[in-house]
């Protein structure tokens, strides 16, 4: 699998990685004193998939170029929102239960922290070239 | 020119990456065609999307030997 490093602050240097995820980790990338609306989401493996339990998702990724545009969509959904925002997507396997994409935006009121957190979700979702390519069934 | 396959074109093909010369810029489309392995992904070509150089691009854009071309099936992330 490649790593992809991103010049950017620490807190957002790995967009792409195969490590496990942490909700906490986004959010304290996107705290400030003038940000009372934190929206953070994670997308989890579920445990079963058309009734079957499953054990885990395996994911891949063009990790250069999803690297590339999920760093685009942080920078227009804080251009767009005037949110700080944060993102990471895991690759390789993903055990049920456990995140898949994490995303984190603040803002001063909820309202543009819930748009932005949308937007990239939906947005990674369409535009990112990460893909399922595996199921580990139990 | 590079071209990595990903996900299902990878499986289709049976390979990840080929690796052609082209002596002078071409249409992707006509690089593609030439290529007798690439014919399980080309045929479900109005699937696909390309990129070139880590950006969205179509199979109608010229490109160059230095280039870095991906064929993506659609993408199921999040």
């Amino acid at each position: 699998m490649m790593k992809s490093r991103c010049c950017l602050p620490s807190a957002a240097a790995e967009l792409i990685t195969e490590a496990p995820l942490s909700l906490d980790d986004v959010v304290r990338a996107v705290g400030g004193p003038e940000h009372g609306a934190v929206v953070a989401f994670a997308g989890c493996v579920r445990a079963a998939e058309e009734g079957r339990p499953l054990e885990a998702l395996e994911y891949e990724a063009y990790a250069s170029m999803a690297a590339r545009q999920l760093e685009a969509l942080l920078a227009e959904a804080r251009r767009t929102w005037a949110v700080r925002a944060a993102a990471r997507h895991r690759i390789g396997v993903v055990p049920a239960g456990e995140a898949a994409v994490v995303i984190a935006c603040s803002a001063p009121h909820r309202r543009e922290a819930f748009e932005a957190a949308q937007f990239l979700l939906e947005r990674l979702k369409r535009d990112v070239p990460i893909w399922k390519v595996g199921f580990r069934w139990l | 020119m590079k071209l990595l396959l990903f996900a299902q074109c990878a499986q289709w093909c049976g390979r990840r990456e080929l690796e052609l010369t082209l002596e002078r810029p071409q249409r992707l489309s006509s690089v593609l065609a030439s290529r007798p392995e690439l014919a399980p992904a080309l045929q479900r070509r109005a699937a696909l999307r390309v990129a070139v150089n880590e950006r969205f691009a179509s199979f109608e854009d010229e490109v160059h030997d230095h280039d870095e071309v991906a064929l993506l099936p659609p993408v199921s992330g999040g």
